[in-house]
C-alpha cells in the first residue's frame, strides 16, 4: 500500500515537473506572449520598468498570456513568480502583473518583501479601478500602464528597505570537491591493487568505525556488511578497467583510472534579457476578472 | 603494507564523509519540513487577525446566514486551544470552509461588496487563504522529497539506521471552496 502510494507520489511529481518546465523563460520585463500590445506601447513599458528598477531596485515583471490551461490564476501567478525569481535574494522585492486575456482573468502577485508596502486591498483596488475598465474596452497597454503606475506609486516608501530573508537550505560542511577528488584518489588507489579484497576490508572498517562512532553496536555491523560489499564491488569493478585500459593503451594516469564514472557539464542560461535576481513571493496580492 | 594503511584510511574517510552528508542531508531536509510548518501557522494567524474587521462589517447579513459566524468562532476557539499539529491542522479546515461559505454569501450581497473597506477586507481574506495554499503546498512538496529520499536506495536502509521517519502530508478540508490544489 505504502508503495503504491510511493509511485503515485512520484508519478505525481514527474507531472509537476513537467508541468513546470512548460512556463515560458522571461523575455524582459515585459512578456506579451499573448500579442496583445503594439510594438511601441511595449518598448515604453519595458523602458519604465528598467529605469523603475533602476531608480528603486524594485523589479516588476508583466506577463500577459493567452490562457491559463486550465490552472487557477493564482496558481499560475505563483509558478511563474517561482519560475523566473522577481526580485533581489532575500529582499524578494519583485511584483508580477499576470493578465490570461482568453479567460479574462488576472492578478497581481506581491513578493514577500513588498506586502506591506503594496497589500492585497491595495492590488485588489488597482485592478478594479486602473485595469478593468480599460481591459474590457480592450486597450491592455493601456491597462498595463495604468496597473504599473498605481504600482509604483503604492511601492513609493519602500525603496531600499523592504528586508526579509528568504529561508535557504543549509551547507553540507564537508565540501563537495573534496569529496570528489578522495573519490578519484581512492579509486584510482584501488584499481592499481591487484587484489580485490582491499575493497571490502576497507568498506567493514569504515562501517565499523562509523557504527561505534555513531554509538550503536548492530548499527556498525549493519554499515560494516553494507559497506564492505559496495568497497568489494568497487573495487572489483576499478581493477578489471584498470586492466583493460592498460591493455588498450588507453590513458591510465593515476588521475584518469577514475573508471569514467562520472562526467560533468551543466547547461548555461541564454537570451539577451539577464533575467531576475531570485526574489519568492508567497501567494499575496490579488486577482480579479474583467 | 604501507600502501594499504593509506587506502585504508582513505575509504574510511570517504565512507565517512558520505554518511556525514547523508545524515546532513536528512536532517536539513527536516528541519526545512519544520520551517515550513512555521510559515504555515503565520498564516494561520494572519488569517485569525483579519476576523474581527470581517465580523463587523458584513453585520447587514440576514438572520440564516449569520450562522456562519458561530463556526468561525468556533474553529477559532479550537485552534487556540489545540495542542498538537493535528489539531491545529483540523481547526484550521474547519475555518477554510466556514470562510469559504462566507465568501459565497458574499456574492449575493452587492450592496456590502460594492462597499470599498468591505471589497479590500475581501481581498485580503483572499488573499490569506491563497498564502495558506501556497505555503501549505510548499511544506507537502518539501515532505514529498524528504519521505522520497528516505524510501528510495540507499536512504531507506540508512533512515532506519539513523532514526528518521517519515511525515505526514498536510491534508486539504474536504469540499471547502478554497481547498488548496495539491495533487496526489
Amino acid at each position: 500500500m505504502s508503495r503504491l502510494f510511493v509511485v503515485i507520489a512520484s508519478l505525481a511529481f514527474a507531472v509537476r515537473i513537467f508541468a513546470a518546465t512548460g512556463i515560458p523563460a522571461p523575455t524582459g520585463h515585459i512578456n506579451d506572449f499573448a500579442g496583445v500590445l503594439r510594438i511601441e506601447e511595449k518598448q515604453s513599458i519595458e523602458q519604465t520598468l528598467v529605469s523603475y528598477q533602476e531608480s528603486s531596485g524594485n523589479e516588476i515583471a508583466v506577463a500577459l498570456i493567452r490562457s491559463l490551461e486550465g490552472d487557477t490564476v493564482e496558481e499560475k501567478a505563483v509558478r511563474l513568480f517561482e519560475e523566473w525569481k522577481i526580485g533581489k535574494k532575500g529582499k524578494d522585492n519583485g511584483v508580477l502583473f499576470l493578465a490570461a486575456i482568453d479567460d479574462r482573468k488576472m492578478r497581481i502577485e506581491v513578493g514577500y518583501g513588498l506586502e506591506p508596502y503594496l497589500t492585497d486591498g491595495d492590488a485588489g483596488e488597482i485592478l478594479r479601478n486602473d485595469v478593468t475598465p480599460a481591459f474590457r474596452e480592450g486597450k491592455y497597454g493601456l491597462g498595463v500602464s495604468n496597473a504599473l503606475a498605481s504600482i509604483e506609486k503604492e511601492l513609493s516608501g519602500s525603496a531600499g528597505e523592504a528586508n526579509k530573508p528568504t529561508p535557504t537550505a543549509e551547507q553540507f560542511p564537508i565540501p563537495f570537491w573534496m569529496m570528489i577528488f578522495l573519490f578519484i584518489y581512492l579509486c584510482s588507489f584501488m584499481a592499481r591493487s591487484k587484489t580485490v579484497w582491499l575493497g571490502g576490508a576497507a568498506g567493514a572498517i569504515a562501517g565499523v568505525g562509523f557504527g561505534s562512532w555513531l554509538g550503536s553496536v548492530s548499527m556498525s555491523v549493519v554499515l560494516a556488511i553494507f559497506l564492505s560489499l559496495v568497497g568489494l564491488l568497487l573495487d572489483a569493478i576499478l581493477s578489471r578497467n584498470y586492466e583493460v585500459t592498460k591493455k588498450s593503451g588507453g590513458k591510465n594516469g593515476f588521475f584518469h583510472t577514475g573508471g569514467g564514472f562520472w562526467s560533468g557539464g551543466s547547461g548555461g542560461s541564454s537570451g539577451s534579457f539577464g533575467g531576475f535576481s531570485g526574489g519568492s513571493s508567497g501567494g499575496g496580492g490579488s486577482s480579479s476578472s474583467w | 603494507m604501507n600502501k594499504i594503511a593509506l587506502a585504508i584510511v582513505g575509504v574510511v574517510l570517504l565512507l565517512g564523509a558520505w554518511l556525514v552528508g547523508s545524515y546532513n542531508g536528512f536532517a536539513t531536509q527536516s528541519n526545512a519540513i519544520d520551517g515550513q510548518w512555521k510559515q504555515v501557522e503565520v498564516q494561520y494567524q494572519r488569517r485569525f487577525d483579519l476576523i474581527p474587521n470581517l465580523v463587523e462589517s458584513v453585520k447587514g447579513l440576514q438572520k440564516q446566514e449569520q450562522k456562519v459566524f458561530g463556526d468561525i468562532a468556533e474553529a477559532r476557539t479550537r485552534y487556540s486551544g489545540a495542542s498538537s499539529v493535528d489539531q491545529k491542522a483540523a481547526a484550521a479546515s474547519q475555518m477554510e470552509s466556514a470562510l469559504g461559505r462566507l465568501l459565497v454569501i458574499m456574492e449575493n450581497y452587492p450592496e456590502i461588496k460594492s462597499d470599498v473597506a468591505v471589497s479590500r477586507l475581501m481581498d485580503e481574506l483572499s488573499g490569506t487563504e491563497n498564502r495558506v495554499a501556497v505555503e501549505r503546498r510548499r511544506y507537502n512538496e518539501l515532505v514529498q522529497s524528504y519521505n522520497t529520499s528516505l524510501s528510495i536506495i540507499p536512504g531507506n536502509m540508512l533512515a532506519g539506521i539513523f532514526g528518521f521517519t517519515r511525515r505526514a502530508y498536510f491534508e486539504s478540508a474536504e469540499g471547502s471552496e478554497s481547498a488548496p490544489k495539491v495533487q496526489f
